[in-house]
């Protein structure tokens, strides 16, 4: 039977259409304004061409701010993928507590992100933060930082606060990577006289390929999209030190710069599709090596 | 199990344990300053409050929105979540199963959609020329919409791990491809589909963007706007505002609970056999 | 499997039902099939308390026509109002700010003239102008006319043998002094950059006195920021105290909320703040004194007068809502003499200075002093009286010169490019 009868596109169809119909074709319409001169006191636009691009390739300020997402993404990708890595193969682990132990390590991610910059705010402030107070009562006190208000950590805290709130995301795609390695195989890794390490790289790393696949590609496009943890926690500040895209997008649409706004989410969109589609290429064709 | 092994589990989980105060005290901090005065919770702390005012809570609950917007956002997450994972999870078996030139690129446009900004202005009016705005059904499929790129991604990861030989062997027993699917290969996908229902879950019982623009009643929007009745620039009542939250938070912890209980512990290793 | 499909159908039909059955309820008790929508931005509408919900209900228990009120939160209302109006799904009801700020929200299109509305001619004067656009009276504003100067506590400055400073190097004199004993001078919550930007929009009026028709020369873009040299001194006076420590340590930390307590404990003895506020802080910290507390304008730059709103946020028709005439009935509702008195009394943020001649105002220490500490006289502040200001973007600005990488010249000129491009965009479109 030919495949294309079994897997018919008619079961594609109604998932694309309808993602189509009301997000990726509005979505992709919507940025031709980026060529006009939009903006909150008229209702009319004027066709301006590239003038909006060629605006932001000329402000250093975006460039700087760039900076930010890529220092961010590639820290949080890193440290979430690790951790999450770690976390779940310690808790599929046979132990006692284990359901509850993956439930608090998920929580951070139910809770909304307002509370989560307000908490750690809170904890941040220099001052009066328990961050700043834990240091100073085990003796590190001179340690104690402006963890958000001093412009060269301002990042580094933001990572931090990120993994802290994803990592829990990271570890639950592994989970469910780590339940289609079947028993037997661990099993048969033991009679062979495979140590931890050897089990580990042998039998789990090939079954959960998938999963890193999946957890790395969405870790750098959230790093690159971030907009709701910075901006609960620091609005981007102090000043722009710790300014990303979507807070600059996020900005200029509350000026009232609408066409250039587009054009900023245009280019994040290109920059992300490039990096996408890319990756998953990459993927796809070593997958496909692999599989037969 | 081994000696050895116990001993190894029983450190790990007192360091897991250890670790865990990490996540515990910000939440211990939230929980805390739930049941505080006014003015004390204007500074999040572990400070112990002067008095618990666990009326708080009863405050909040008896906002006379809550029973109206707790079902709201039932009936989107609930209605959002099901129909993605009905959609993405048949489209991304094709899209695995038969990679032909054309299924790449439908692949490809939908990972567009992890990428893609939602404009406000051209959604609306698409939804205006569909009849679809302002309605609960129009946000159902909004939100199908918006959560199918990464649907169709995770489910296309892990497909690749069921075997298709099962496949073969399902047609010979006569199936063909709906029933192959729901019947064959969509069980042994239970730890994906209980992660992609969490999560797709959470992201709309939290989300309160899509109902500001989309949906122009407040008796349709859900219970995570009920938190902005409490705060403002310049008054605000945080510990209303934590109390809020943690009610918010209540159904998605249920909800994460059922899912482990009934999905994945069936799932212990040995899931794929033969 | 098919357990979870026939929970999660059960959940599906339990909300249907859910839904519906309180849907069910409250169509029985309608009269008359009426909703007005009525969208407002979180931090205007029910501060303290919930008098803007009671007297929703109210109107709807007399009349029988529903208000649909929509409290979006503060950083989404423009975008959600502006993405309504060009999507046709303009509501019945919003607000915006009076003066220059309900500009961009297209006035000309979107605002029902209400000029001949009964209640028109019980508007104090400020609320009158406040409210007239283009000669017409577009709003209803149920506020109160406000500005913002710094708030001191007189026993702590005559503890320390300290009078009101009338300029700049009294005003560091005073600052010293303070920190020396262990006091922040003036707590600034630095977190907030809109909070940076209004201290530099309140010198507009005195910089408006020194260069004639300051305001509509800004606006015609016929004079830049950087070509006023009032702006430039009081940005390094403003830059100096900072340096000076007069703000107190970390301020770049501090959040709104944080300033009641450090003001209601005495860890400070002044803050920039708009003449109500001083109660807010006796309400929460009623040992504080803070009733007593009274107002001095910011003495940078040689400035000595009040700056103050025009008017504050007002309500507005849609001009086109099918629903007119019960908009009109809502705002003569308001606008009833009990009822005035009912939002007002509800309001403490609002009492100094109300809008309708049927309610007497509360005026505070604060606003008596501030008059009487500002022998320049009166004036709008630029947040309210010149165009494409924006708080959060100036307030960035100025936040980077206190970190040091911009000056203050390097400010006013990034000011000054940013209006440029809403020049540039709105220019024959």
């Amino acid at each position: 039977m030919k495949p294309n009868q079994i897997y018919s596109k008619w079961f594609v169809m109604p998932a694309f259409l309808l993602f189509f119909i009301l997000f990726l074709m509005p979505s992709i319409l919507g940025m031709y304004t980026s060529f006009t001169n939009w903006n909150a006191m008229s209702e009319n636009m004027r066709f301006i061409g590239l003038t909006n691009y060629v605006k932001i390739f000329g402000d250093s300020a975006i460039l700087r701010v760039f900076g930010n997402n890529i220092y961010y993404a590639v820290w949080t990708s890193l440290l979430k993928g690790v951790f999450g890595l770690l976390l779940a193969l310690v808790l599929n682990r046979a132990l006692k507590t284990r359901n509850v132990l993956r439930m608090i390590f998920f929580l951070p991610m139910i809770i909304s992100n307002l509370i989560v910059g307000l908490v750690f705010q809170q904890i941040f402030h220099p001052a009066h933060g328990i961050l700043n107070e834990f240091l100073k009562l085990i003796g590190l006190g001179s340690l104690a930082r402006g963890w958000i208000i001093d412009p060269g950590l301002v990042m580094g805290s933001s990572v931090a606060i990120e993994v802290w709130k994803a990592a829990g995301f990271n570890m639950v795609i592994f989970l469910a990577g780590l339940q289609s390695v079947p028993a037997e195989m661990y099993e048969a890794c033991d009679i062979d006289g495979g140590n931890a390490w050897r089990q580990f790289v042998n039998v789990t790393l090939p079954f959960i390929l998938p999963s890193i696949v999946i957890n790395m590609l969405l870790n750098i496009i959230s790093g690159l999209k971030v907009f709701d943890v910075i901006f609960a926690l620091t609005n981007g500040g102090p000043g722009r030190s710790s300014e990303v895209i979507s807070i600059t997008i996020f900005n200029e649409f509350s000026y009232g710069n609408y066409g250039y706004a587009t054009a900023l989410s245009t280019l994040l969109f290109l920059a992300l599709s490039l990096i996408s589609i890319s990756v998953i290429r990459f993927y796809m064709r070593k997958g496909e090596r692999a599989m037969e | 199990m081994k000696r050895r092994a116990r001993m190894t589990n029983l450190s790990l989980e007192i360091l897991m344990w250890l670790i865990s105060l990490l996540i515990l005290i910000p939440l211990a901090m939230i929980l805390l300053n739930s049941v505080k005065n006014v003015k004390e919770s204007a500074i999040m702390s572990l400070k112990l409050p002067t008095e618990f005012h666990f009326e708080n809570f009863s405050q909040v609950l008896s906002d006379d929105k809550v029973v109206r917007s707790f079902f709201n956002s039932l009936l989107l997450s609930a209605g959002s979540t099901v129909l993605t994972i009905v959609l993405s999870g048949l489209a991304a078996y094709v899209l695995s199963r038969n990679r032909s030139k054309g299924n790449r690129l439908l692949y490809m446009l939908f990972l567009l959609g992890l990428v893609a900004p939602l404009n406000y202005i051209t959604t609306v009016k698409v939804m205006q020329l569909l009849g679809i705005i302002n309605t609960f059904g129009g946000a159902i499929l909004l939100y199908t919409a918006l959560f199918i790129p990464f649907t169709v991604f995770l489910y296309y990861g892990f497909i690749g791990s069921v075997p298709r030989e099962l496949d073969e062997a399902a047609m010979i027993d006569g199936c063909r491809g709906l029933g192959i699917f729901f019947r064959i290969i969509f069980p042994l996908l239970k730890p994906v589909t209980m992660t992609a229902l969490v999560l797709n879950f959470l992201n709309c019982w939290n989300d309160f963007i899509i109902p500001l623009y989309f949906l122009n009643s407040s008796r349709k929007w859900g219970m995570v706007m009920l938190m902005y009745n409490y705060f403002s620039r310049y008054v605000s009542s945080w510990n209303l505002v934590s109390a809020s939250m943690i009610v918010n938070m209540v159904p998605i912890v249920l909800l994460y609970i059922f899912g482990q209980k009934y999905l994945i512990s069936g799932m212990t290793a040995g899931a794929v056999k033969g | 499997m098919r357990r979870l499909s026939k929970v999660l159908a059960a959940l599906l039909l339990v909300s249907l039902l859910g839904a519906s059955a309180v849907t069910a309820v409250a169509e029985t008790a309608k009269i008359e099939g009426v909703t007005l929508t009525y969208v407002a931005s979180q931090n205007w509408v029910n501060k303290a308390g919930n008098v803007d919900d009671a007297l929703n209900q109210k109107f709807e228990e007399e009349t029988g026509i529903k208000i649909d009120m929509q409290v979006v939160p503060d950083d989404q209302y423009a975008n959600v109002l502006k993405t309504k109006m060009s999507t046709g799904e303009v509501p019945d009801i919003f607000m915006v700010s009076g003066g220059i700020g309900a500009e961009k929200y297209l006035p000309e299109k979107y605002f029902a003239d209400l000029s001949n509305e009964s209640w028109v001619s019980r508007y104090v004067d400020y609320a009158k102008q406040g409210t007239t656009i283009g000669g017409k009276v577009m709003g209803l504003m149920t506020w109160c006319v406000d500005g913002w100067g710094i708030l001191y506590n007189p026993a702590v400055y005559e503890k320390y043998g300290l009078k009101v400073p009338t300029n700049f190097d009294e005003f560091k004199t005073v600052c010293q002094t303070l920190k020396d004993n262990g006091i922040t001078p003036v707590y600034e919550i630095g977190k907030e950059s809109w909070h940076w930007a209004v201290w530099f929009s309140q010198v507009g009026p005195f910089a408006a006195s020194k260069h004639e028709d300051l305001y509509g020369k800004l606006n015609r873009n016929e004079i830049k920021f950087a070509d006023v040299p009032e702006f430039e001194q009081f940005l390094k006076d403003f830059k100096e105290a900072y340096d000076l420590g007069c703000f107190g340590q970390d301020s770049l930390a501090n959040p709104w909320d944080a300033a009641y307590e450090v003001l209601g404990t005495g860890g400070a003895a002044g803050f920039l703040a708009y003449q109500s506020y001083q109660h807010e802080v006796m309400d929460k910290y009623p040992e504080s004194g803070a009733d007593t507390w009274q107002m001095y304008p910011i003495p940078f730059a040689g400035n000595n007068m009040y700056s103050h709103s025009a008017g504050g946020n007002m309500r507005v028709a849609y001009k086109d809502s099918p629903n007119l005439k019960y908009v009109k009935m809502f705002f003569d509702f308001l606008t009833r003499p009990d009822n005035l008195k009912t939002f007002y009394d509800g309001r403490g943020d609002l009492q100094t200075n109300p809008s309708f001649v049927d309610v007497a105002g509360k005026p505070t220490s604060s606003g008596e002093s501030i008059v009487k500490n500002a022998p320049g006289g009166q004036g709008m502040d630029m947040e309210y009286g010149v165009k494409y200001w924006d708080n959060t973007q100036v307030g960035i600005f100025i936040q980077e010169m206190m970190l040091g990488n911009k000056t203050p010249s390097e400010v006013l000129k990034a000011i000054d490019e940013k209006r440029q491009e809403m020049f540039d965009a709105t220019s024959a479109s």
